[in-house]
């Protein structure tokens, strides 16, 4: 019998093992088919990570971003990042591909406690692991998310558990940490405070132990904020919580949610499965790890409503969540299975969910994956043609929002506008002035603007003509001032 | 007092002159010595005036004239030695009013008196109180002497300081009178409540009667436009606002009205009256400062079971108070690191002091929150602060609000000239506010139309144009 049960034990943590590395291997598969990033955002990381491994210092003053400017983020996981990689571009693509791989042991801890069977809680995982949005931000991407959703999911599950050493531990660590790695982690203020205005609803009470350890964690967390972003706070107020992002950009990314982002993101499954979860977790077991999850979608979705977390990253934590709450709807469909006659039902329904997970999250997922990489391998090319080909290292390069880190680590040149909206110069103005640059039909405004902001270069990629619906400079066309390179790809500015 | 209590009370004595001290050493280094906020120079403009006139009753310079209706005494205490009074004497009524305070909450909670006077002595809107020059940092020393004195069954003393709040600020005389209708509700016992009221009556009538006259004032909140990001700014320091309460200080405050009026919800009444003090003080912004002094109160009171609770973990606790005092100090540091740039800074008081040079007769056009500077220099505003009786606040504010959004040259000349406009002060908060840092509406007019305006001054922080087309 204690053979049996070790045998089946073993079974399980081989089949997570083997989960985890078919994951791992196929997020490396694509990661390593290019030499560089998916996203542009990737390489602001890379920026920061490798003036620490370098400069062995933070970057404080960006002198490419906006033509040079402050720059505020959480340094932890450019610091861990540079412990952990030494700046190597092999190191860099494995590691943020192993730690978000890890999140298949974290899902499984969760839902094994919350659904009890061993099986849900792989299937679970598997769930987590293959949803669209998750590839999409994460695949082949210096993602500091990477780090933060299994750490921010792992002390959710730890805050239950704070009667085990090793959880109270992790919890207290992880609130240091979690704080210094990105900003939301104000998401797990906002669940704990969900969380305890459901548990006022019912028959649960917090222990006194978990009522300390939140008042620490969340006190901890506020302070790190403020010291962290004091500057931000000072200059924009309330408003940092929208990060100062121009109004274009932050209605395009903290947009209405509608249910067919929950299709696309997430995928059919989780959506299914998960709702039914959160629906039986709810009305029917009404635990706390039950309560902590719900009290996490419900915080999500409020924020995604009230815009404070962008689309993309609401729905990812949104995947994980009801992937988690997937393990308890599928214990108690394989437990009503069980009691039915035709033996192989269960066989026949868990043959059933592996096509329609490989149909409906594993192909979207696979798709996402192809696609961001096509993305990047032509882009990647065009900026380091920049690098090679301009010899002022001070030029200023002019390229979309979505380009600007791109051009400051790969063309190594300065950018007008990018990403990075915090404590930037009016970054309203400059990405309405560079949408005007590339729409306008008149030479004295567009070389009024470039003049401002001291542009040498213009690069005009295949993402800026579908953006601005152009095919070309029209103003540059018969223009002295402006100089067409590689078929319209590049134009230069001699005014 | 014991001997531990002796020593305990010099040094926050010791910790107040400090903190207060280094504000004005701050300034004086950092910022040529300049004072801080606008109202420390009306204050010093009229206690001037005082000094070379034994009453004022007209203001010639504010809107470009119009009625003195307000309290004198705290300009006449100035008036004695106008330059040295501005800056030391909130210095000396903060420490007075440490004192009174500690008084105070020894009698009514002995426990927390050393906590709450130390809380008070780092909160931000304490110390800005009193490193501004101010009627109300005199007003709430006589307003906690007063709660004093009845504390200790001295209530003709109680009274009589009262009376003289009123003579600083009517505005706290009739937040007193408020405060003593509760309590002689709770109490059924209305007779210092009528004392009050007539002392209220009095005081009032001697240094506004001639309002009976004058009629009602056309605006009575001032431009303050309502936002609820706004008020966070203002009322948590560290959100963009100058001074306020850091988040420590108030989430402690609010813990310890939980535990002190935990009876039968009681203290919701109480997190309402204070959210509905909280939301006025963004009106009227003295009452954020006379708000420290219950915050501190409560502060205090709640930050006792994070000190003196029994725990279940004890890494908890260590950790917990460490942040809470980190928290507490860092909005201490952080005011302190604010100070020298607080308005006026030496280059935007470079932009005043070329105006003062100018002998021009019209009004200065600029932001409303800087007239106090404007008049400070002898210049006349078209728009400012005091809107107390001015002469048509809103259609003024309506006329300024389309010119600057305006780009017809010839309606542009027409409203400066309506106004008598000369000058036109322009600084950053205003361009990033109403122009967005772009070359758009006035200030398009302004840079391009050098026939009509011309930049007599220009630095970091602020530009001056004058209007070539000026009548006067």
């Amino acid at each position: 019998m204690i053979a049996v049960l070790k045998r089946k034990i073993k079974n399980e943590y081989i089949l997570l093992f083997l989960l985890f590395l078919f994951v791992l291997s196929f997020r490396l598969y694509f990661a390593f088919q290019t030499g560089h990033f998916n996203t542009d955002d990737s390489y602001f990381h890379l920026r920061h990570i490798e003036s620490i491994v370098h400069e062995k210092s933070i970057l404080v003053y960006d002198d490419l971003s906006y033509g040079g400017r402050l720059v505020l983020y959480p340094p932890l996981f450019h610091i861990l990042m540079a412990l952990l990689t030494f700046g190597s571009m092999f190191m860099l693509k494995l590691i943020p591909e192993i730690l978000i791989s890890c999140t298949v042991f974290v899902v499984y801890i969760i839902a094994k406690n919350m659904s009890g069977n061993s099986y849900a809680a792989l299937f679970s995982a598997l769930l987590s692991s293959f949803y669209p949005i998750l590839f999409f931000e994460t695949l082949n991407n210096i993602s500091v998310y990477s780090l933060v959703i299994p750490v921010l999911f792992l002390m959710l599950y730890s805050l239950l558990n704070l009667e085990n050493k090793f959880y109270l531990w992790f919890f207290i660590i992880s609130s240091f940490m979690l704080p210094l790695l990105h900003s939301s982690a104000l998401v797990f203020v906002v669940v704990i405070f969900i969380y305890f205005l459901l548990l006022t609803g019912g028959a649960l009470t917090a222990t006194k132990l978990k009522k300390e350890a939140v008042v620490f964690s969340i006190l901890l967390m506020i302070l790190l904020q403020f010291i962290i972003y004091k500057k931000a706070f000072l200059d924009y107020g309330m408003s940092v919580l929208w990060q100062n992002i121009p109004s274009n950009i932050l209605s395009d990314s903290f947009r209405k949610l509608v249910p067919i982002d929950l299709l696309i993101g997430i995928g059919l499954l989780p959506l299914i499965f998960g709702s039914f979860g959160v629906y039986l977790s709810v009305f029917r077991e009404k635990r706390k790890i039950d309560f902590m999850f719900v009290a996490f979608s419900i915080s999500i979705l409020l924020l995604i409503v009230f815009r404070f977390l962008t689309i993309s990253l609401g729905l990812m934590f949104l995947g994980l969540a009801l992937s988690i709450f997937s393990s308890v709807s599928l214990s108690k469909v394989y437990s009503y299975l069980a009691n039915l006659k035709f033996k192989h039902i269960r066989n026949l329904f868990t043959i059933l969910l592996l096509i329609a997970f490989a149909f409906s999250s594993f192909m979207p997922s696979l798709s996402a994956a192809k696609d961001s990489n096509e993305i990047a391998n032509s882009k990647f090319k065009e900026v380091s043609w920049i690098s090679i080909n301009t010899k002022d290292v001070d030029t200023v390069v002019l390229g979309n929002l979505g380009e600007g880190n791109l051009i400051a680590a790969i063309g190594n040149r300065r950018n007008v506008v990018d990403s990075d909206f915090v404590l930037a110069p009016n970054p309203v103005g400059r990405a309405k002035d560079v949408e005007v640059v590339y729409t306008t039909v008149s030479e004295a405004i567009a070389t009024s603007l470039l003049r401002k902001y001291d542009v040498k270069l213009i690069y005009l990629s295949d993402d800026t003509k579908d953006t601005y619906k152009i095919d070309s400079l029209k103003y540059a066309k018969r223009s002295k001032c402006f100089d067409s390179l590689r078929g319209g790809r590049y134009y230069v500015f001699k005014c | 007092m014991s001997l531990s209590a002796k020593i305990y009370f010099y040094f926050l004595f010791l910790l107040c002159i400090i903190s207060l001290l280094s504000l004005i050493i701050i300034r004086e280094k950092f910022s040529d010595g300049l004072l801080i906020g606008s109202d420390s120079y009306k204050s010093l403009r009229f206690a001037n005036e005082f000094s070379s006139s034994s009453s004022i009753s007209y203001d010639s310079l504010s809107y470009g004239g119009k009625p003195f209706i307000e309290e004198k005494a705290w300009y006449i205490l100035l008036s004695i030695n106008p330059v040295f009074l501005s800056r030391f004497l909130p210095f000396i009524f903060g420490l007075l009013s440490f004192i009174v305070f500690y008084l105070l909450v020894s009698k009514i909670k002995p426990e927390i008196k050393f906590v709450s006077s130390f809380l008070l002595i780092i909160s931000p809107a304490f110390l800005y109180l009193f490193s501004t020059s101010t009627k109300y940092s005199a007003s709430i020393f006589f307003i906690l002497l007063g709660f004093y004195m009845f504390a200790i069954d001295r209530k003709l003393f109680g009274f009589i300081s009262f009376f003289f709040t009123g003579f600083f600020s009517i505005l706290s005389l009739l937040v007193v009178l408020f405060l003593f209708f509760c309590y002689c509700l709770k109490k059924e016992k209305f007779d210092d409540f009528y004392i009050i009221f007539i002392g209220f009556i009095f005081v009032f009538l001697i240094q506004f009667y001639s309002i009976f006259t004058l009629g009602l004032s056309q605006s009575v909140l001032g431009f303050t436009k309502f936002s609820f990001s706004g008020l966070i700014s203002f009322v948590v320091f560290g959100f963009g606002g100058k001074y306020g309460f850091g988040f420590f200080m108030l989430f402690l405050a609010f813990i310890g009205i939980y535990k002190y009026y935990n009876i039968k919800l009681r203290f919701l009444f109480v997190y309402l009256f204070i959210f509905l003090l909280l939301f006025l003080s963004y009106y009227f912004n003295f009452l954020l400062s006379y708000l420290s002094f219950i915050i501190a109160f409560f502060a205090a009171f709640g930050l006792m079971p994070f000190i003196f609770g029994e725990w279940k973990e004890r890494s908890f606790k260590f950790l917990t108070l460490l942040v809470i005092f980190c928290g507490l100090l860092f909005s201490l540091l952080v005011f302190y690191n604010q100070v020298s740039s607080f308005e006026p800074t030496p280059s935007f008081f470079e932009g005043i002091r070329f105006l003062e040079d100018k002998n021009s007769e019209g009004t200065v056009l600029a932001d409303y929150r800087f007239g106090n500077y404007i008049n400070y220099i002898g210049k006349k505003t078209l728009l400012d602060e005091n809107f107390l009786y001015a002469p048509e606040p809103i259609v003024r504010k309506k006329d300024i609000d389309f010119l600057f959004n305006n780009i017809d040259i010839n309606l542009t000349v027409s409203l400066l000239n309506k106004h008598d406009v000369g000058y036109i002060f322009i600084d950053n908060r205003l361009k990033k506010e109403v122009f967005n840092n772009e070359d758009k509406g006035f200030m398009f007019l302004l840079k391009y139309s050098p026939a009509l305006f011309f930049k007599a001054f220009n630095n970091t922080e602020v530009d001056v144009w004058y209007n070539r087309n000026i009548k006067s």
